[in-house]
């Protein structure tokens, strides 16, 4: 008699959820993207209170709890404070194909505010060495524009220029 | 209870089938707002301390789904809990959290917007585990057909009866501005609506519905500073009945009956039947309001049948809001039910006040048919 135990086989069930989804934006994110689509505009909501840029925009100050109804439009220009060089990309989940690898994200404080109102978007670069803290960078707007943050292609940086 | 929490404030939006032109922040806003107009609360160190907010990550489709509405709930820096369950349920956790000396002042906020997902169905559906139901297509809808089939038999309440049912809940959804389906029916008409899951018809089932409410809480020393109407919570109860359907009667109230139990006890509470000047029973199906009220002890155990033809629900002002059957999303069919007892016992409810109401018990159910069951007493 052997005292060798088969070893169970441990099924694994694959399954692929997926609910489709229509997300209204409201008036704000809403606007937030119109803009984008429609003039090729950066646009930040300002609290009445504090006076601080929110990006996204949203509907309330997340400071002061007040209702956020002023608007400022940002320059598409300004410096990465940070960033991020991706090797290991998250899958598309419907897809599940990823980006091509390396790729940059970054957040850029757009000119003319104070740190309040950073911009978190890819920086487009043929070679990642050259990427680092306070690139002076621009935003490329894509041809066809839909309403969505993919209506910005990335950064791109503005060569010759030191912040 | 040794220490009263008092319900100071209370904001619905109108419950609509698709709100389109709010993010579930912005509904959410449109009540908080309102409630701290109420209470001239802020979210200074003497105001709103804490949140305790309701939603359901599936339905808001994605992880963690109160991290997006710091902002508005006034987390940002701040407190905040969530509730992945009824509202009722956040009701019990909001107060809880008063109880146990954690706040003073609490503001609850509840949202869901059933609209976003192609099909609730979908959603609802996720709740199956993946190996054993899923695969065979359950979800909340078919969970509740087993249920309303179960529960027909024993009681051998007919369609008729729901049917006459689903138009009473129209005619008082009529006097409820936040109700949803306020359009008059017929019997003839509700009966001719097309079967979605045998017996539930399309006219037995609530509506897709969005929406938010906000309610203030507070101990009873510091309610005195926002409100003269305090609404006093006396009684509280919850109850989980199995996860697998096969191992629940359906037919019956395992979990409703044992909640009702401890929050009657909390609430010295001995004859449910005579007790309440206004019911409030979270119907998401037609045939769960006599169901519920079986359960809730309003009238005779297994009496269901006997008391929709004595003309109980209207000797007893079940659902003057209308139910959860004329329009609240998931998650809110409970809160819903408290904020109704909330306006009745403060004499604000219009064209549907009970007068003088005096006490008041609302009823709240998450997960398939019934699973777990809230029961809340509120009392002035």
């Amino acid at each position: 008699m052997s005292n060798e135990k088969k070893e169970q086989e441990l099924i694994v069930s694959r399954q692929t959820l997926s609910i489709p989804q229509r997300f209204s934006t409201g008036p704000v994110m809403g606007r937030f993207l119109q803009e984008l689509r429609d003039n090729k505009r950066i646009m930040a909501n300002k609290c009445p209170k504090c006076g601080r840029h929110q990006l996204p925009p949203r509907e309330v100050c997340a400071l002061c709890n007040v209702e956020v109804t002023e608007w400022d439009e940002l320059p598409p220009v300004g410096t990465v404070r940070d960033y991020d060089i991706i090797f290991y990309a998250s899958p598309d989940p419907l897809s599940g194909e990823t980006r091509e690898v390396p790729y940059v994200e970054c957040w850029v404080d757009l000119d003319g505010t104070q740190g309040d109102a950073p911009f978190w978007h890819l920086l487009n670069v043929d070679d990642i060495s050259k990427v680092k803290r306070g690139l002076r960078v621009r935003v490329k707007f894509a041809e066809e524009r839909h309403g969505t943050t993919e209506d910005i292609e990335g950064f791109e940086i503005i060569e010759g220029a030191e912040s | 209870m040794a220490n009263r929490v008092a319900i100071c404030a209370v904001a619905q939006t109108k419950f609509e089938p698709g709100k389109k032109d709010q993010r579930f922040q912005g509904m959410l806003w449109e009540v908080i707002k309102s409630v701290r107009e109420q209470t001239g609360l802020d979210f200074s160190e003497h105001g709103i301390q804490g949140a305790i907010t309701v939603s359901d990550d599936v339905f808001d489709a994605r992880t963690i789904s109160d991290g997006g509405i710091t902002d508005v709930v006034g987390a940002h820096y701040g407190s905040e809990e969530k509730v992945a369950a009824d509202g009722a349920q956040g009701v019990y956790y909001a107060a809880a959290t008063i109880l146990s000396g954690h706040h003073e002042v609490v503001l609850l906020t509840g949202h869901c917007k059933e609209s976003q997902a192609i099909s609730r169905n979908m959603v609802t559906h996720l709740a199956f585990d993946p190996f054993f139901t899923r695969p065979v297509g359950l979800d909340y809808l078919s969970a509740a057909a087993l249920q309303a089939r179960a529960y027909m038999d024993r009681s051998g309440i007919t369609e008729t009866q729901l049917a006459d049912l689903v138009v009473r809940a129209r005619q008082w959804a009529a006097k409820n501005p936040a109700a949803q389906e306020t359009t008059p029916l017929t019997r003839e008409e509700v009966m001719a609506a097309p079967m979605a899951a045998d017996p539930i018809r399309g006219s037995f089932m609530y509506p897709v519905s969005d929406g938010a409410i906000a309610m203030i809480l507070a101990t009873e020393k510091r309610a005195a500073e926002f409100t003269d109407k305090p609404v006093w919570i006396t009684g509280l109860g919850n109850c989980y009945d199995g996860f697998f359907l096969g191992e629940r009667d359906l037919s019956g109230n395992f979990a409703l009956e044992r909640a009702a139990q401890r929050a009657y006890a909390m609430a010295k509470i001995a004859d449910p039947k005579t007790a309440f000047d206004l019911v409030e029973i979270s119907d998401q199906y037609a045939h769960q309001l006599p169901q519920y009220a079986e359960g809730l002890g309003v009238c005779p155990p297994s009496g269901g049948n006997q008391w929709l033809s004595d003309g109980g629900p209207d000797r007893q002002n079940v659902n003057r809001s209308g139910g959860m059957i004329t329009g609240n999303p998931l998650m809110l069919g409970g809160m819903a039910r408290v904020a109704e007892a909330v306006l009745q016992l403060r004499g604000e409810a219009g064209a549907r006040q009970v007068a003088g109401a005096k006490r008041a018990v609302a009823q709240g159910a998450t997960g398939p048919a019934g699973q777990c069951q809230t029961v809340v007493i509120v009392e002035n």
